[in-house]
């Protein structure tokens, strides 16, 4: 990763940070949604750690090449596996805006913005798939 | 007769390698060869797109994870078999290429099926698979010097490693550059990343690789 322009830095931030905020979005989600600890179990919690730590790791691929529309493909492809395990998008679309949160809060703002872009692409591959419906 | 066509074996291999079947897979092997078939309509008629339905049905949640490896593993099984029954020994193998996977363990057979399919046009290759440390690769392409060095990448958290494979070829080779080809996925969705980390070309699939390369690498020494 370049550690000169933002996108570089961003990506070596996002690798520094991944387990923080995986976990940090994790906890978060289930403080929100109570109701995922009786249905998925301390075993769910579990996964979702990885599933988030395993979003990460697609994320900063194209936060360091600026190609939002890359996370926007594993987004799509990451819900369509998901629900096929009856995770609800919702809890995608809930999960990916906790680790911008925690993003924002965590780097620095021209790299945060820069990590959002690709964020919001995944967002969007979600509602765009919704519209569909 | 008429030429052979993949889509018949496809359907049988496909039902092989759900049912986790080796001998029924390389029956179908045997038979698409005695029916015609040659070594690329097979790997790209019938492994190739089984491997992606097989990917679907996992991701559908229709198999599970050992089912995708065990489907993974007797192909590879069936895809030696086939490039055995096809091999001839050819001299004018002066043409040489280095091939290596950017994941760490898993996603080698398209690479594979490249290597298989120049050894029969006769180019020499030397495929190392995956979990190849940066220096090692750059150490050896230094050594072999070889006209292509041909990276995959199934995934896009690989392709930071491809780039890193990339600059240390460069670094090692100074002014003699191999051509450097890389494919998978995430190329395949968008073939601009090639020249963005610092390959040369990219290809869709391993059959146009084969032709690229032929085109631009010269076979007179």
């Amino acid at each position: 990763m370049d550690p000169v322009t933002v996108e570089g830095r961003a990506a070596a931030e996002l690798l520094a940070r991944k387990g923080s905020i995986a976990q940090a979005a994790t906890d978060a989600l289930y403080t929100e949604m109570p109701e995922l600890t009786s249905r998925y179990g301390v075993v769910g919690r579990e996964r979702c750690l990885e599933d988030i730590r395993y979003t990460i790791d697609h994320l900063i691929p194209a936060v360091d090449l600026a190609q939002p529309s890359m996370f926007a493909t594993y987004v799509h492809w990451l819900d369509d596996l998901l629900r096929a395990r009856n995770v609800s998008t919702r809890e995608v679309i809930r999960s990916l805006e906790l680790i911008e949160l925690k993003v924002r809060s965590e780097l620095a703002p021209d790299e945060a913005t820069a990590v959002a872009a690709c964020i919001r692409a995944g967002l969007e591959s979600l509602g765009a798939a919704k519209g569909n419906e | 007769m008429g030429v052979a066509s993949p889509a018949e074996h496809y359907t049988a291999y496909l039902g092989a390698v759900r049912t986790g079947d080796r001998r029924r897979a390389f029956q179908v092997v045997d038979t698409a060869r005695d029916a015609g078939l040659d070594l690329a309509s097979i790997y790209l008629g019938v492994f190739q797109p089984a491997l992606r339905e097989i990917g679907c049905l996992w991701q559908n949640n229709e198999i599970t994870v050992a089912e995708e490896h065990l489907a993974t593993a007797i192909t590879q099984a069936a895809m030696a078999r086939a490039y055995e029954r096809a091999f001839t020994w050819r001299t004018d193998t002066s043409r040489t290429l280095i091939a290596a996977c950017a994941d760490v363990e898993r996603h080698e057979v398209g690479l594979r099926m490249l290597c298989d399919l120049l050894d029969l046009e006769g180019w020499h290759t030397t495929y190392l698979g995956a979990t190849v440390p940066v220096e090692s690769l750059a150490a050896m392409v230094r050594r072999l010097r070889p006209d292509v060095v041909a990276l995959s990448a199934a995934l896009s958290p690989h392709l930071p490693r491809v780039r890193a494979m990339i600059a240390a070829i460069k670094e090692a080779l100074g002014d003699t550059q191999p051509l450097i080809i890389v494919g998978g996925r995430p190329f395949l969705d968008d073939p601009s990343l090639a020249q963005r980390l610092g390959a040369d070309v990219t290809a869709p699939n391993a059959v146009d690789a084969v032709r690229l390369l032929g085109e631009r690498v010269s076979r007179v020494r």
